[in-house]
């Protein structure tokens, strides 16, 4: 008679054959004293390794699961928000809406004053387009407005009165007698 | 078909039922626990990995469908953590295993540098019982993991594929061979002498 493979006995010993096979293996093994006693072996190994005994779990192991799921309960918030689709987008959308906000409120406010600067007339004033020979009052409208825009200083007045094309528009000056113009000279 | 009482619990949890994730808890405390400390040899991180197993169980009660068993799919979450607590562990080191096995990707077995148990637990072991574990843990991973899961933990072999991500048949060969060790391992307490 043909002993059996040790794995098909192994497999039978343990339960991991079909009916069919079982059958057929017990009947061997009934027959067989060799397949019988490498069976035996099985069935006194699984008794030895029965005498390592399972480990208990420590009196408070059930409180620390609960208070890991507690933990777990609190931040479930969270993990829901991250996993949404649009989640990742949140914070990114809401702080460009933050700056645009921004930006309009800077807009419309008032901008904070500036220095005022003194502008000294310059020889620009020569190359600006001579008065309108029909309308003498046109020359003393440009003068005026120099006069009102720039504050003037002795300097300033100086400058003016050298300046000849626009002492020709004061017709003023041509009727003033000489006597007088040199007293005030 | 007998009803998976697990399952039943299992889809309550899903619906928000924590009176059931507490039956959950009572009832595969104790096995888990163990399982993990035959496992990574220590009681504290045995727990901690139990612990971190519920935890996972009760975070993907939404996404749990009743397709196997429920032992099943908690024994993968277990086993996975398992591994990886093992090799992600610091002081891990390969030596080659004594038998030569190397048909399962398992010729070396890790030998963790605070494998001995501390004194309380020494006193707890029988010089019998350290024996057995020293067998069990010379075994490789993979083996080693199976002969838990089928002799103490006694899950079905069709289980324990399904948990290894292996086949039947692998599962099979993968016990005969880690039984084929244990034999040798074991030979002065299979004669019956005492150590």
């Amino acid at each position: 008679m043909n002993c059996m493979d040790r794995e098909h006995l192994f497999a039978f010993s343990h339960g991991m054959v079909d009916a069919q096979e079982e059958f057929a293996a017990r009947a061997h093994v009934a027959e067989c004293a060799r397949c019988r006693q490498a069976v035996e072996e099985f069935a006194r190994l699984d008794a030895v390794l029965d005498e390592w005994k399972p480990a208990e779990p420590s009196p408070w192991f059930d409180t620390r699961v609960r208070a890991a799921l507690a933990v777990e309960g609190e931040s479930g918030w969270r993990k829901a928000l991250g996993a949404m689709q649009w989640g990742r987008w949140l914070v990114p959308a809401a702080a460009a809406a933050l700056l645009v906000f921004a930006l309009m409120v800077m807009r419309q406010s008032p901008p904070p004053s500036q220095p005022v600067v003194h502008q000294i007339p310059s020889p620009v004033q020569k190359t600006s387009p001579a008065p309108e020979a029909g309308r003498p009052e046109a020359g003393r409208e440009s003068t005026a407005k120099v006069q009102a825009q720039v504050p003037s200083t002795p300097e300033d007045d100086l400058k003016v009165l050298e300046d000849y094309d626009m002492l020709a528009n004061f017709d003023i000056l041509s009727e003033l007698p000489r006597g007088e113009t040199r007293v005030a000279n | 078909m007998a009803i998976d009482h697990d399952l039943e619990l299992m889809l309550r949890v899903r619906q928000g039922d924590a009176e059931s994730f507490e039956a959950l808890l009572d009832r595969h405390r104790k096995p888990l626990v163990g399982f993990f400390a035959r496992l990574v040899r220590d009681q504290a991180l045995a727990e901690d990995l139990a612990q971190e197993a519920f935890l996972r169980v009760y975070q993907a009660r939404h996404r749990y469908q009743p397709e196997a068993k429920f032992t099943t799919w908690l024994y993968r979450i277990a086993t996975n953590l398992a591994l990886n607590a093992l090799r992600d562990r610091k002081g891990v080191q390969m030596v080659p295993a004594g038998d030569g096995d190397s048909s399962d990707g398992g010729s070396m077995v890790e030998q963790l540098s605070d494998s001995h148990p501390t004194a309380e637990q020494g006193m707890l072991l029988t010089e019998r019982e350290r024996t057995i574990r020293g067998a069990v843990e010379s075994l490789p991973e993979n083996q080693r993991a199976a002969v838990i899961l089928h002799k103490y933990q006694d899950i079905d072999y069709r289980q324990i594929a399904g948990i290894l991500g292996v086949s039947e048949s692998a599962v099979k060969s993968l016990l005969f061979r880690a039984y084929e060790n244990l034999r040798i391992r074991l030979e002065p307490l299979l004669r019956g002498g005492q150590l």
